[in-house]
């Protein structure tokens, strides 16, 4: 969820940006001349079409005043604008914050890996398995401390998936199980191939 | 009043705090523990320590509540039992803090790896270093005399 209203507050303030420099650019051109014809703000007004905008905004707004389907729709709008903003300000002010995965902790201080290698390096470890052809490693941190680590491997066509099961996980436990992490290993079938 | 001594040669002109005094040396007694491949500073909650002008990558010193200094480590290291490698990096930063006379300004040792590179990938980034410096050599060499800036 927060990973998803950080990358929202980069687009949203992109486009606002790129909006914001497009416009301070259409009213320096149209700031040249001062009447209404050429590049002046009455000009720019009327090609904006202003004057129509305004008039279809103060009937759409009166009509909004009213009960009925309008009013329904501007309430919804209203309330999906304060979630946006609410989604907007969670991206923009959660300070974020490195998922570690505490090993150990006690008087002496902390110790901690990073999900990243930690994963990296269960994948190298699945992948020297005889039979293995892929590996994909996914590390989770615990509530308190230590972690789940989640693999997956595709096996060859003729390799034995309990033994490709018992060998990766075997592997893995010599380097999660001293650091307290879970391990969950599939194996799957290799994708049929079509050349 | 007593004024400030001129600093005696081979010493380092600014006065570090003991705070970056504790980082330098716990930085540089983990870095000496064999397994350990170098300091990170991260990407976003970086651990660097400023010692004068000097950035120390790896390492970040936080006082303690009860007056000491908390040390946070964030290492790169082998791929190797990561328990042991850790106290054996705690028992060389507290033996380095001692010689250095900062034990008692020595609080937790918090240690991160944030990479475990396994002996192919250790081969490569060896490879890597010496190619690059290779490269640099090379660059230097052809270099014409009086743009190698030793003025000769």
């Amino acid at each position: 969820m927060i990973p998803l209203a950080r990358v929202l507050v980069r687009l949203v303030s992109f486009v606002l940006l790129v909006l914001l420099a497009l416009g301070g650019l259409a009213l320096a051109v149209f700031s040249i001349d001062a009447g209404t014809t050429g590049p002046s703000l009455a000009r720019l007004a009327s090609l904006l079409q202003l004057d129509e905008v305004r008039n279809a905004v103060g009937d759409w707004l009166g009509r909004m005043e009213a009960d009925g389907p309008i009013a329904l729709i501007a309430a919804l709008c209203g309330l999906g604008a304060v979630l946006a903003g609410l989604v907007l300000l969670v991206g923009l002010l959660v300070p974020r914050r490195e998922r570690l995965i505490v090993v150990s902790r006690d008087g002496e201080g902390e110790l901690a890996v990073r999900r990243r290698p930690l994963a990296q390096v269960a994948q190298a470890l699945a992948e020297q398995v005889r039979g293995v052809t892929e590996a994909r490693a996914k590390a989770r941190p615990g509530r308190r401390a230590g972690g789940r680590l989640r693999m997956r491997v595709t096996r060859g066509p003729s390799a034995d998936p309990h033994g490709v099961h018992d060998e990766v996980a075997g592997r893995l436990g010599e380097l999660t199980e001293p650091l307290g992490i879970a391990t969950r290993v599939e194996v799957t079938r290799p994708r049929a191939r079509v050349e | 009043m007593s004024q400030a001594a001129a600093p005696a040669p081979g010493q380092p002109a600014h006065d570090p705090s003991d705070r970056v005094r504790l980082a330098r040396v716990a930085l540089d007694a983990a870095i000496a523990v064999p397994k350990v491949v170098r300091g990170e500073a991260g990407r976003d909650v970086q651990r660097v320590t400023v010692d004068g002008g000097e950035r120390l990558e790896g390492v970040l010193a936080i006082a303690q509540p009860d007056g000491r200094y908390g040390i946070e480590l964030r290492l790169v290291a082998q791929l190797v039992p990561l328990h042991a490698l850790a106290e054996d990096v705690r028992a060389k930063v507290r033996g380095a803090a001692a010689r250095a006379g900062l034990e008692r300004s020595l609080g937790e040792v918090n240690i991160e790896f944030a990479g475990l590179l396994t002996a192919e990938e250790r081969a490569a980034a060896a490879r890597a270093a010496q190619a690059t410096a290779l490269a640099a050599q090379a660059s230097a060499d052809r270099l014409p005399p009086n743009d190698r800036g030793d003025g000769r």
